[in-house]
């Protein structure tokens, strides 16, 4: 089988795993939200524990990017479909907790699959380290006030974006982050910080540390290459795929970025033998 | 634009005494800390500095620092 024969079974089996919309992220995605916003009444009236809140609050926000994901490819709704609005509305209310917003988010991760591992154009070149320490501890040094390297990645090519959209995308950010600390602050001089610090900041910053470790570094490591088939890895994941969020089998998802994310594991192992010929580096999965 | 350009640049120091002051102040409330008693000389010299300057001066200390080093740690 040559080159061109190859992607096309490749495509074929692909085509196989998209198209239907997967109410599982609309769940996932709209129910974490609902679940965190729960949280604040249930502890602000004493209901609920803060030591019990603070734990779930984490895991959701971790896990708030992944329905997220699939939305900003438009996967729940395609632009001009019935379902475009709710695809929308899962982006923007799951990227809240994480203070994100949907266009900024959109943009900018586009631009990370146009020109995976280039160190000017990749947005989230940023994330590179030669191992998980580092890559952990690179995630936490980098939001120090002057050395915010990813967040100055997004700024730095959003505004070098000539569209309106990319002008809109930075006046998002700039919003979010002023509306973010002003909740923060009114929470804490109204007598929460602790509840603020628990049930949010600091999910946050777990959270970001998990996505721009689990979910940008593992499966782009060591990130030096940028064909096709060579910008992403498998890896054997020692966690397990719940811990990962699936994002071993990324490599399907920048081949073919509208399969939905819990469809990657069983496209991935339909696929595995055509990666393998393509040169895929697939680390034993 | 300039005013929210100023306001950023001074973010750490901001996100210190609005944020972390309270933080502190509730923190050390909830933990029921009380006056600071230091023994010298036979005497018993009491400071009861309240929870919110505590947190107020770590939040500010805090803040300015990051904003002048460009660094939380």
């Amino acid at each position: 089988m040559n080159g061109t024969a190859l992607r096309a079974e490749e495509r074929r089996i692909a085509e196989q795993f998209m198209g239907r919309t997967p109410w599982i992220m609309v769940i996932w995605g709209l129910g974490g939200t609902l679940a965190w916003l729960a949280l604040w009444p249930l502890v602000l009236g004493g209901h609920l524990s803060l030591w019990i809140a603070a734990p779930i609050a984490t895991v959701i926000v971790c896990y708030s990017y992944l329905p997220a994901h699939d939305a900003l490819h438009h996967i729940i709704g395609r632009p001009g479909t019935r379902l475009h609005w709710l695809n929308e509305v899962v982006a923007e209310a799951s990227l809240i907790m994480i203070v994100f917003p949907r266009r900024p988010a959109r943009l900018t991760h586009f631009e990370h699959h146009r020109h995976t591992n280039h160190a000017e154009r990749d947005p989230d070149y940023a994330t590179r380290a030669p191992n998980i320490w580092a890559a952990i501890w690179q995630s936490i040094a980098g939001r120090h006030p002057k050395t915010s390297r990813k967040m100055e990645a997004y700024r730095t090519l959003l505004s070098a974006m000539p569209t309106k959209d990319a002008k809109d995308a930075l006046l998002d950010l700039l919003i979010s982050r002023i509306a973010f600390f002003t909740i923060l602050a009114v929470l804490a001089w109204s007598g929460y910080a602790i509840e603020a610090a628990l049930l949010w900041w600091l999910p946050r910053h777990v959270a970001i540390t998990y996505i721009e470790v689990v979910l940008s570094w593992a499966p782009h490591h060591p990130a030096v290459e940028t064909g096709r088939y060579r910008t992403t890895r498998a890896f054997t994941s020692p966690v397990g795929t719940l811990l990962t969020g699936a994002l071993q089998y990324h490599i399907v998802h920048h081949l073919y970025p509208t399969i939905p994310l819990h469809k990657t594991p069983a496209a991935f192992r339909a696929m595995r033998h055509l990666l393998e010929k393509q040169g895929c580096a697939l680390g034993g999965l | 634009m300039l005013m929210i350009r100023a306001l950023l640049a001074i973010g750490p120091f901001l996100f210190g005494l609005a944020f972390i002051a309270p933080v502190v102040a509730q923190c050390l409330q909830r933990a029921q800390i009380g006056p600071l008693i230091i023994h010298h000389a036979g005497l018993a010299f009491s400071f009861s500095i309240p929870t919110l300057a505590i947190g107020l001066t770590v939040g500010g200390t805090m803040g300015l620092a990051a904003t002048i080093a460009g660094r939380w740690l």
